[in-house]
């Protein structure tokens, strides 16, 4: 089966309604910012640097999936939670595909082994992921101009 | 010639195409069931050739043939005596190594990995069907660009392929200060995609 809007993801239950509120976007987004400004503390390992940067795209996942009126449902949450960003922000594949490919990554990392990731990687991958916000914060305030937390700006 | 070279020669001269790419779909899955429009559609040869390479492949019991309602399905035959010895040709030759080959094409022509090396469960032969295929990569390239390009090999082979990569200079820095993943990975089973083993022992000294 291919699923191709959020109505089908409903549908078939990877996704679940939820109520957004303003209050909820601006914890999430101070997540985000914490994580990325902890992504590039100097003297972090690159597993450290790419982890704590997937969990700021992670969060941008969750907060668009949110604006939508939705959370993921029980079963890889996650996995759902980066891939919905096709559906919610427009994000391109490419992005997602290395969103998606630095999730299964931060499992090894995590729980593995640890060396896995390059300097260069990591580093390249909070970049992204800081372009990334811009995208999220562009899209929010164009669809959901009431969810934008006063102090947030791209 | 290289590995590369010669491990794609020697599946051509073994299987002649058509049966080399049917075994490699049937066995690099070997604990799935495939239809008949599938497998046409992975192998991508004219219907009746596959149907041909099929049929002998079923009567020499390589292959399972199974009917069900209107479907036939197609697997793998797990219990074929020469099952094991067959699976690790086609792995080497025209399995995850080839269709990995294949997929980073354009990075390796144009000459910016020195090595690319499947290791873990499927370069052991310990695989199964949940297994990832790990991928190391040493050279000038970056995740960014190689997550895109393994799109199409983790739709062929049915797994998900995790790569790691390393510039050089990081690969051989993590060597010397003796990472356990790599060295785990340097003393362990390897099946080369770029490169060799000659190679893999100068950039880690």
């Amino acid at each position: 089966m291919t699923i191709v809007s959020l109505a089908d993801w409903l549908a078939n239950r990877w996704i679940v309604p939820h109520e957004p509120t303003v209050e909820e976007m601006a914890d999430l987004f101070a997540v985000v910012d914490r994580d990325l400004e902890d992504a590039g503390l100097p003297g972090l390992s690159a597993d450290r640097q790419l982890s704590v940067a997937h969990n700021a795209a992670l969060q941008l996942a969750t907060l668009a999936l949110a604006a939508e009126g939705f959370r993921p449902g029980r079963e890889r949450a996650h996995e759902r939670a980066i891939l919905s960003l096709r559906h919610t922000a427009g994000i391109e594949e490419r992005t997602i595909d290395l969103l998606d490919a630095v999730r299964r990554k931060r499992n090894q990392i995590n729980y593995e082994h640890a060396g896995a990731t390059s300097a260069a990687d990591a580093a390249a991958f909070q970049k992204g992921v800081t372009a990334l916000r811009g995208e999220v914060v562009r899209w929010l305030a164009k669809k959901h101009p009431a969810l934008v937390p006063p102090d947030v700006t791209p | 010639m290289g590995t590369d070279a010669q491990s794609n020669l020697v599946s051509r001269l073994l299987f002649g195409s058509t049966r080399r790419e049917v075994l490699a779909l049937l066995l690099g899955r070997p604990d799935e069931r495939f239809y008949m429009r599938e497998i046409l559609r992975a192998v991508g040869g004219g219907s009746g050739a596959v149907q041909r390479e099929l049929k002998q492949l079923v009567d020499v019991g390589l292959v399972t043939r199974e009917a069900r309602g209107h479907q036939v399905y197609f697997s793998a035959n797990r219990n074929a005596a020469i099952f094991p010895e067959l699976q690790a040709i086609i792995e080497k030759t025209a399995g995850a190594v080839d269709v990995l080959r294949t997929s980073l094409a354009t990075l390796l022509s144009e000459g910016r990995v020195e090595v690319a090396l499947v290791y873990g469960s499927v370069a052991s032969g310990k695989k199964t069907a949940r297994s990832d295929v790990d991928l190391l990569i040493i050279g000038d390239v970056s995740l960014a660009e190689i997550v895109p390009a393994l799109r199409a090999a983790e739709a062929r082979l049915g797994r998900e392929v995790n790569p790691t990569v390393y510039p050089v200079s990081e690969f051989r820095e993590r060597v010397k200060r003796g990472t356990p993943f790599l060295k785990r990975i340097l003393a362990g089973s390897k099946l080369f995609v770029a490169g060799d083993d000659r190679v893999l022992g100068r950039l880690a000294r």
